[in-house]
This record gives C-alpha cells, structure tokens and sequence, in this order.
C-alpha cells in the first residue's frame, strides 16, 4: 500500500472497507483491537483511531464502548433501476420486515399540501402512516397519501401489514409505471424521533416523490423519514460479462 | 442600485432552476414558449428571453431552433456542467446544483499514483495495480459545494499523471484518449461528514452530506473510473426517476 499520496488514514480506512465489501470481515464481526491494527499496518494508534472515525462516519462500523469496534448491518439497497415494493427490498437484503399501522384517514387537501401533490385545492386523499421494522427494530416512517379517485373505498385492512400496492392492485387494477423521487438530509422531529428511537433533531434521511401510472395519473405522494445509515440508493447500468 | 432580484429575467431564471432542481423539470423535458412563460409570468417576452440565454449559457438548457427550448441531458464531465444525470433515460440518478450562476472551479488538492486493495477491487484490476488519484474540490461561484476522489487505471491512460487537471477537465482528458466514460454503477448514501471533507467544504458544523460513488466503463466495457464524491446537502439536491419493468 503505497503511503504517499493517500494519508495514512484514509489509506487504513480504505482497507479495512475492502475487506467489509469482499465479506473477510462480516456484518456484527468485531474489529481487531487498535493495538494490532496499528502493528499489522505499521502505524501509530491515533492514526488508526482516526481511520476508524472516518469508518463511523460513513457507517461502515459501530463503536460499543468497552466492546470495540464491530462491522455494522449492511446497508439496504433501494434499487432505482428495478421498481419493487418496500417489502420486496428489505427482504431481498435479507431483512424480515413488517409494518405497523399508525394513522388512516380521508382528508382534502388544501394550499401547500395540494401543490406538492400537483392537486387542486379540496382533492381527497387517503392519509396513511405506517412505521416499517427490519429485523424487528423501527427503520423507517412512511408517510403516504393515496388519490381517492382512483381507490375509492381503500380500508385501513387493505394497508394493515399489507403491501399498499398489492391492495391497489388487487382491488383497483391499479399498476404503477413510473416515479420521481428525491433525497434529501433532514432532522427528526418530536414525533419522528419518538416513533424511531431517535434523539430530537438526530439527523435522518427523507425520501420523497410521486409515484404515476402508465396513463400518467399521479397514484401516490410518499414522504419518509429513514435512518441514514440504514439504506442506500443504488443505479446499476453497467452490463459486466 | 437596482436589486438584481427584482429584474424579471433573474425571476424566470430561478423559477426554472427550482423547478429543475426539484426535479419536476427532467433532462430531456421541453419548456413552455417564451410567449407562454411572458403570459403565465406576468413578464415582458424580452425578459423570458434573457433568461433562456442565461440558462443556456450556465449549461441548464439548450435552445433547438424551430423545436423549442429543452432541459439539458448530460453529455460530459460529471459536475463541470453543474449537474450529473445518467443516460440511461429512463432509471437513474441526477445530482443538481443548487445555483444560480455558473462560475465553475476547481483545486487540486493531490494527486499522483497510488496501490491500494479497496481501489484494484472497484477498477477490476490485479493487486499491486498503479492507479492514478485525482483529488479536487469543486467550487460554484467561489464556493465549494462538492470534493470529488477519482481514481482512474494508470495504465490505460499514458502521461495522466503529467495533466494540470486544475485547468483540465478530467473526462475531456479521458475523452481524448478513447476511453470517455459511458456507463455508470451509481451508489449514493447521506453520511455524516468526516473531519476532513468538513474543512474542504467549509462546513460549520458536523452535517450530513450526499455521499456518492460510481465507476463507470467506457464505450468497450472497460472500468475506466471509480469516484467517490462527498456534497454538501444545501448546495446539492438528488433526485432520481424510476421505471417498473
């Protein structure tokens, strides 16, 4: 490894990323202490320490005091180039998950609310809240809201841990063929922190977008909070042979 | 001295950005007549003019004559143009800047060549392999708004090293010799910014910022870059449109 042009650090830092990505380190393995890190790299142990902030940061590692340094759960991959249901993405990460029903009402909207939604004033939307859990801890607040008009008579049992789609499909015919979404940071607030087990103001992910049939109907508006460090966004164009 | 912000052309201007930057104007997306916008604006059809020069200017548009005036798609350097969007057309990733002149810079903070596992790996090259790193930030209007750490094969482009990449753009380099970057793998995560990309970014305090890697391969299928970008959240919007099969 050469160290002239890489600092030390990220140099470190990089190697031990390697060896997460090719699985010679597994998720919930524990580091090596710092003392043989820093004899196996030929480094001083401040240099490794940092090289394992670098690693917190991204959210590669997690320290637990006394314990060490331990390899954290990989990231779920939300892929933009295949169209899946939350469900399918968590499981295909390898994640149970299930949700839990927290809000379901009809409500008109108005102003602010209707342009977001690109809606006139006083259209009809189902409000619905769920809180998703991978592997039984909370990961996510999903905030939909659904178009009345195109799923008239949608019940609170057609999204009780079900897949909404599935629901919209099965009893509307209702297909989605395309979305545009966007990320951005945010910081949780009282009731975003209460239900994810955050501290108020802990920064969090929020995705949102709008989801549209094939004959370009707007379907759904979503906006959730997700812990950052617990997904990525991937896009994979390249054909490898 | 008049406030730029009260000129009506300035106005349209950043009525267009936003709309880009949120993402409810796409690459590719053609844009209302200037005598449609005069109208729906309130603004004389001069005004709607000078803003499409602008625009087109800062690379946001491009105007087709006897077609109308269109959303830019990418064509080349990632962030030299101001904003990174696959070509794929209908799934991807777009990476916006937030800003409303397009004064672009960059300065080299390193570069030279480099081993290193973690890089052989993501470039499909063997072990030992020499790989050229190229580390700049990335200013806007003076100020910067991403750092970019590309690493591309040594070998497969000669004299890279000798390159002033502060004037040069790196993807006009690969370009000249045959290997322009043409697919990409996309990766972006929000991370907590680390020490150092705090002090390049000239960020106050420890925030969250767009963590974004690629490789990418060029017309042959050869990896000719893996980058990893760190930009900041207020500078920087991503949006992302997916298909269903």
């Amino acid at each position: 490894m050469s160290k002239n042009v890489l600092t030390l650090d990220t140099a470190i830092a990089k190697e031990i990323e390697y060896r997460i990505e090719v699985g010679i380190v597994k998720e919930g393995d524990r580091l090596p202490s710092e003392r043989s890190l820093a004899e196996e790299f030929g480094v001083q142990r401040g240099t490794v320490r940092a090289a394992l902030k670098i690693l917190q940061d991204k959210g590669f590692i997690q320290t637990r005091s006394k314990s060490g340094n331990f390899v954290a759960m990989k990231r779920i991959d939300f892929d933009l180039s295949a169209y899946n249901s939350r469900k399918i993405i968590f499981e295909k990460s390898g994640k149970t998950t299930n949700v839990k029903l927290m809000t379901f009402e009809k409500v008109a909207l108005y102003g602010k609310a209707a342009v977001k939604m690109h809606v006139e004033d006083d259209t009809q939307v189902f409000k619905i809240m769920r809180l998703r859990y991978a592997n039984n801890m909370p990961i996510a607040l999903e905030r939909t809201h659904i178009m009345c008009d195109l799923a008239p008579g949608l019940t609170e049992e057609d999204v009780h841990e079900k897949s909404i789609y599935r629901s919209l499909r099965q009893k509307f015919g209702i297909k989605e063929a395309y979305s545009e979404s966007r990320v951005t940071a945010a910081y949780a607030n009282g009731l975003e922190s209460e239900l994810l087990n955050l501290k108020v103001s802990h920064p969090v992910l929020r995705y949102e977008g709008r989801v549209y049939d094939r004959q370009n109907r707007l379907i759904e508006y979503f906006d959730d909070i997700i812990l950052k460090d617990k997904v990525q966004f991937i896009n994979n164009e390249i054909v490898r042979r | 001295m008049k406030s730029l912000e009260d000129k009506p052309s300035k106005m349209i201007r950043k009525v267009i950005i936003d709309q880009i930057v949120s993402g409810e104007l796409l690459p590719g997306d053609k844009l209302y007549s200037e005598r449609a916008m005069a109208n729906m604006y309130g603004v004389s059809r001069m005004a709607v003019q000078y803003a499409m020069i602008a625009l087109e200017k800062e690379g946001y548009v491009e105007r087709v004559r006897g077609s109308g005036t269109y959303v830019k798609r990418l064509k080349y350097d990632k962030m030299d143009i101001g904003y990174f969007s696959s070509e794929s057309g209908n799934a991807g990733l777009t990476a916006l800047l937030k800003s409303y002149g397009a004064d672009f810079s960059n300065k080299v903070l390193m570069k030279g060549i480099i081993t290193g596992n973690y890089f052989s790996n993501k470039l499909g090259l063997e072990k030992g392999s020499r790989i050229f790193a190229l580390h700049r930030i990335r200013y806007s209007n003076g100020e910067p708004f991403a750092v970019e750490y590309a690493y591309i094969p040594a070998d497969k482009f000669e004299g890279i090293e000798n390159i002033d990449f502060a004037n040069v753009s790196l993807y006009d380099f690969m370009g000249s010799k045959g290997k322009m970057p043409k697919h990409f793998d996309e990766k972006m995560q929000i991370v907590q910014v680390s020490e150092r990309e705090r002090g390049y970014l000239e960020l106050d305090q420890d925030e969250p910022v767009y963590h974004l890697e690629y490789v990418s391969v060029d017309e042959s299928g050869d990896l000719v870059e893996y980058t990893e970008s760190f930009a900041r959240c207020d500078k920087v919007s991503v949006t992302f449109k997916t298909t269903a099969r």
